[in-house]
């Protein structure tokens, strides 16, 4: 059975990367300038027939489509991922100096995010109306108005500019990095703890949660030690999704505090078309969200399982 | 209880180890080390940690470092291969190119005694003595000609005016140079961004002239360079210079505020008047850029029509653009004013006069919507700028506000690539922003933007007074009757209206105390210039 | 157990102020919001600009209130797809599973993995940029959170008794999804939507950002904010009105969705 699944959870991976790779692909070859025209403005080159039939040529663009499906998709996987139109520069090269970046930020941004919503959500159930409810609620609201840049520039302001205690941009940036860990944290769990918080108040209905309280436990104590399950799955469930967004999640903070991430590299490859790195990045994320999948779901399987086991005592 | 906050606990590591894993997979399968932090990656052509790099530093002890908060950086050295890396090189004060422009718009060169014609086609480049790379290698007639027939080989924009010009070393200090096409102005071409002098090491790196070397670079994120020291006897008093990329002007502003930049170049002009009030030096300099508009005049556009041209010409409200720009001036023509050939137009304001031009080419306001129309057809014009120069959507709002008030109505547009929306959409208006004399000479710009069938007349405009006027120019050299023709054909222009010329502008750049002295000039050309940071 | 129950009080002063809202909006007189005046410049509110003047010298209020449309076509535009596409196709994937459990799974995964910005970006290359086109983006790139959440709902739902006694009972597979998961589940999601729905103007904001922007004359909430993002420290004003119509929208949908909730959780203890 558990095999099966594994199974099939692999083949559905792998159908995505099939259909997302054969996406890319396709999109790149529908767009109104060619790859191998933009390689040519890119280089100064003059645009005549017989310079585009050799760039043409040179990148195997003038193969049969499939083979050349075929070879993009055997180099990326043996780590071959082309090298950028407009720049010439080697993409995994790339990518590897700036990846450190924008995953600090999202992770860190996301797991302070979960601890900061779990904890919030928990105590806004408790206490319903109490400070962390209205709390929760007020964070969730100005979040959502509120874009992302302006608190940036804020922080800036009140720590670089007013105090100067912090320098945000010269040195390794590593400041730049914890404000904007602790920004997106915010962000995220204000708009997971409203999660947490329903998950908590569909169990306080259940019916184990009443008979303990009613033999006399104390409320919180039963929450917190006997309804986390069920909680942690709806919370796993919502933060899935945003892991996808490790690599383009950031982007604002990285423009905001000129951290120079994949977001920040991968705009301004799109903005010079440059599709080599677009049809790299896509595959990367692909392969990125097999693993969050993969591990995810194994941890939701063995909170399941447990739960099914000895969730209601 | 305690197991209970164990699981938390293995719950949240799990979070950790997922992340770890990942970040260890990226190691496993791709083999390479990965950097972290703030170590620079380079591919092979791109690394110049050269020995003279190594050796300025121990020398560059207790020096001082001037951040500079530009735009963008460059991502590559390679000054060849690279779309415009050459210019940005110059830009930054790493290369030379042979002629270079100074303050007041003349040519010099560091690198070159004289330039002389010897035929038509055959011209004598004479070396100054002691010139040298910043290895300290000689730059004599061998290495010169073994660049600079490279870049002719490789980068068309080169050989644009004189076609691909043959350098042949003669002796040490001589070298003769071959022209494919006539010109009398080698010193000009000469002083082209692309013509960078440069040497390619056996390792593929590269050295160069300017008054800094690349010790470090980030692609495209940060570049840290030292002083040459066989620039000049004064290396020793220039500062370590560290440029740094801001993709958001908001951004820049706060780095410079909180004193981690020294200099942001440039800022906009309500950034510049906020800095101005909070006691910051902030400078307005010449950019030598000429802001204008490009009118779709194409047979069968609707701006195909003079007096519409004639009208939109009339509406625009230049006074107020000058304003709204924080400096500059209302255009007189197609250069900045502080150039001998720039243009006498005189350029008006007259909504009223714009209004009786609109009647005349027969547009009027029949469905009272407040907006003209004609043959049943309302007037709609598409305004498309782009936004690597951000005063340029100022001034199309500006615009746009204008149109409205006589009766036109307006979209807008901003495109990342203007050079190939002009060839392949549909426009009426295109905002442009263009160094029309970056080689001090007014042929150039001209013949580009006005000859019949030339690369960057976007309107298709052709007239054959302009073309002969454009021919002779070619063949006089530098001087009163030159700069005579050159205004003549910025007066036709302003008749005939493929451009409206707009603004002569000024940039706003703010510098710290520490660089109250540095005056840039030529625009954004040379941001790094010899002089900064020597002026105690 | 959901059907009888009467939506709370707050929802209802919501409801009614988010339509007054929109109409408000869409009925009050703009001014000419194009019109600038560079010798007015950041001018403080007053009887001829309600809400002062931008670093143009155009008028806030006629600014904001020619965004509103533009702004809200993109929130509900976008909400509206991903909370009707995203749910359906959640609860069947949660009821059904089996090949088209597998096929609606992979489409949300496909859509969560690829992030709105660069969906943004590639398609307006391809397309032309629009609020339209944003509203689709974003719409359907948020759908992948819904389905996840509709079919973990619905899965949960299915393993109840009531549910098996309906089947035995002869009702049909979509009339049970319809009559008596969609009204459990409904709730949890709606609490999610509230809490999504008016990001959208900052996500649509954080296009500008990186350079995807649409005609910079015809404003929207987010575009101004982020245009007006430099004079935070100078010009507060600028910044707090296109922030103040956000975080009223948000409230209306907050109230909506979230709070009338509560309300209806007071039958719970305390």
């Amino acid at each position: 059975m558990r095999v099966r699944r594994m199974m099939a959870f692999c083949l559905r991976w792998l159908a995505i990367f099939f259909v997302a790779s054969l996406l890319v692909f396709g999109v790149v070859r529908l767009l109104p300038t060619g790859p191998a025209v933009h390689y040519l403005t890119g280089m100064n080159l003059p645009l005549t027939q017989e310079n585009i039939e050799s760039i043409t040529k040179s990148m195997g663009l003038d193969k049969p489509l499939h083979q050349q499906y075929l070879t993009w998709v055997a180099k990326f996987l043996q780590g071959d991922w082309g090298t950028s139109l407009t720049s010439n520069l080697d993409i995994r090269t790339e990518f590897m100096a700036k990846m450190p970046y924008s995953l600090a930020i999202s992770l860190g941004g996301i797991s302070f995010g979960a601890v900061f919503a779990y904890g919030i959500g928990y105590c806004a159930a408790v206490h319903r109306g109490g400070f962390w409810d209205r709390g929760s609620r007020v964070l969730a609201v100005l979040t959502q108005a509120i874009p992302v840049f302006l608190i940036a520039i804020v922080v800036i302001h009140f720590f670089g500019v007013k105090l100067r205690i912090a320098k945000f941009f010269t040195g390794d940036s590593h400041l730049a990095i914890v404000a904007s860990i602790l920004i997106m944290a915010c962000y995220k769990a204000a708009a997971w703890a409203r999660v947490v918080r329903k998950a908590f108040r569909e169990e306080m209905s259940k019916s184990y949660v009443r008979f303990s309280i009613a033999r006399g436990f104390d409320k919180k104590k039963v929450l917190l030690f006997h309804s986390y399950r069920p909680v942690l799955c709806s919370l796993i469930a919502v933060m899935i999704a945003d892991f996808a967004s490790v690599f383009g999640g950031s982007t604002v903070l990285e423009f905001a505090f000129a951290i120079p991430g994949i977001s920040y590299f991968l705009v301004s490859c799109m903005k010079h078309s440059d599709y080599t790195v677009l049809q790299s990045y896509i595959l990367v994320v692909i392969c990125w969200m097999f693993l969050v999948h993969l591990l995810f779901g194994l941890l939701l399987e063995v909170l399941d399982v447990r739960r099914r086991k000895g969730g209601l005592e | 209880m305690r197991r209970r906050t164990k699981r938390f606990l293995s719950t949240a590591l799990c979070v950790a180890a997922v992340a770890a894993a990942a970040m260890g997979c990226g190691n496993s399968t791709t083999g390479t080390e990965t950097t972290t932090g703030t170590e620079v990656v380079t591919d092979g052509t791109g690394e110049s940690t050269t020995e003279s790099g190594t050796k300025a530093t121990t020398e560059a002890e207790g020096r001082k470092t001037i951040t500079i908060g530009e735009t963008s950086v460059i991502n590559k050295i390679d000054p060849v291969n690279n779309g415009s890396n050459a210019w940005s090189l110059t830009a930054d004060g790493i290369s030379e190119t042979i002629f270079m422009q100074d303050e007041k718009g003349n040519l010099t060169s560091h690198i070159a005694e004289s330039v002389t014609q010897k035929d038509a086609l055959t011209w004598e480049l004479k070396l100054k003595e002691g010139v040298k790379f910043s290895d300290g290698s000689a730059v004599d007639a061998d290495a010169l000609s073994v660049c600079m027939n490279a870049i002719m080989e490789h980068d068309t924009i080169a050989s644009a005016s004189a076609g691909i010009i043959t350098f042949t070393p003669i002796d040490e200090l001589t070298v003769e140079l071959k022209t494919e096409r006539e010109t009398t102005i080698m010193a000009s071409v000469l002083c082209e961004w692309p013509i960078v002098v440069f040497k390619q090491l056996e390792d593929g790196s590269f050295l160069f002239t300017g008054p800094y070397a690349i010790q470090n670079m980030n692609p495209g994120v940060s570049l840290e360079l030292v002083p040459n020291p066989y620039y000049d006897d004064r290396a020793g008093e220039r500062p370590n210079v560290v440029l740094k990329a801001f993709a958001d002007g908001a951004t820049m502003q706060q780095a410079f505020e909180s004193g981690e930049i020294d200099m942001a170049f440039t800022v906009t002009p309500e950034t510049a008047r906020i800095l101005e009030d909070g006691g910051y030096n902030v400078k307005d300099i010449d950019a030598g850029y000429q802001y204008f508009m490009v009118l779709n005049s194409k047979e069968n556009e609707t701006l195909s029509d003079l007096s519409l041209r004639e009208a939109i010409n009339l509406a625009v409200n230049r006074e107020d653009m000058v304003t709204a720009l924080k400096g500059g001036r209302v255009a007189n023509g197609f250069f900045a004013q502080y150039y001998s050939f720039a243009g006498e137009v005189e350029e008006k304001y007259d909504p009223e006069e714009a209004k009786a031009k609109l009647a005349e080419a027969g547009y009027s306001d029949t469905d009272g919507d407040g907006f003209v129309d004609k043959d049943g057809e309302k007037l709609t014009l598409k305004l498309v700028t782009y936004p690597s120069r951000p005063d340029l959507s100022i001034l199309m709002q500006l615009t746009v506000s204008n149109l409205n008030a006589i009766g036109i109505d307006a979209t807008t547009e901003i495109t990342d690539s203007i050079a190939n929306y002009l060839k392949t959409e549909e426009y009426d208006i295109a905002f442009y922003a263009q160094h029309t004399a970056p080689t001090g000479d007014p042929t150039y710009a001209l013949s580009q933007f006005f000859r019949t069938n030339q690369g960057i007349n976007y309107n298709e405009y052709s007239n054959e007074r302009v073309d002969a006027l454009l021919d002779e120019m070619g063949t006089l050299p530098a001087g009163d009757e030159k700069d005579k023709l050159a205004k003549e054909v910025q007066q036709i222009i302003s008749e005939d209206l493929p451009v409206v010329y707009l603004v002569d502008p000024q940039w706003h750049i703010a510098v710290s105390d520490a660089l109250a002295d540095y005056q840039p000039y030529c625009g954004d050309y040379y941001v790094v210039n010899p002089e900064l940071g020597l002026s105690e | 157990m959901a059907k009888d129950r009467k939506k709370g009080k707050s929802g209802k002063i919501a409801f009614v102020f988010l339509l007054l809202y929109i109409l408000f909006f869409a009925f009050a007189p703009h001014p000419k919001y194009i019109e600038t005046d560079v010798l007015n410049t950041f001018s403080l509110p007053s009887s001829q600009h309600l809400l002062g003047t931008d670093h143009l010298g155009r008028d806030v209020y006629a600014l904001l209130a020619a965004g509103a449309f533009r702004t809200l076509e993109v929130v509900f535009l976008a909400t509206a797809l991903s909370f009707l596409g995203g749910s359906f196709l959640g609860m069947l994937l949660g009821y059904f599973g089996g090949v088209w459990g597998s096929v609606i799974q992979f489409f949300a995964d496909f859509v969560s993995v690829l992030p709105s910005f660069l969906a943004a970006m590639a398609l307006s290359a391809l397309f032309g940029f629009s609020p339209l086109m944003a509203g689709v983006v974003f719409g359907v790139g948020n759908m992948g959170e819904y389905i996840n959440q509709a079919a973990v709902l619905t899965e949960g739902m299915k393993k109840q008794e009531f549910i098996d006694a309906q089947k035995v009972l002869g009702l049909g597979n979509f009339q049970i999804m319809l009559s008596h998961i969609l009204p459990n589940i409904a709730r949890q999601l709606f609490v999610f939507m509230g809490n999504k729905a008016a990001g959208m103007v900052s996500l649509y904001a954080g296009l500008a950002f990186i350079g995807l922007g649409t005609d910079i004359t015809k404003p929207d909430w987010g575009t101004l904010l982020y245009q007006y993002r430099g004079y935070l420290t100078s010009y507060p004003l600028l910044v707090f009105w296109p922030t103040l119509c956000i975080v009223c929208l948000t409230l209306c949908f907050h109230l909506l969705f979230d709070a009338s909730e509560e309300e209806e959780e007071s039958t719970l203890y305390d």
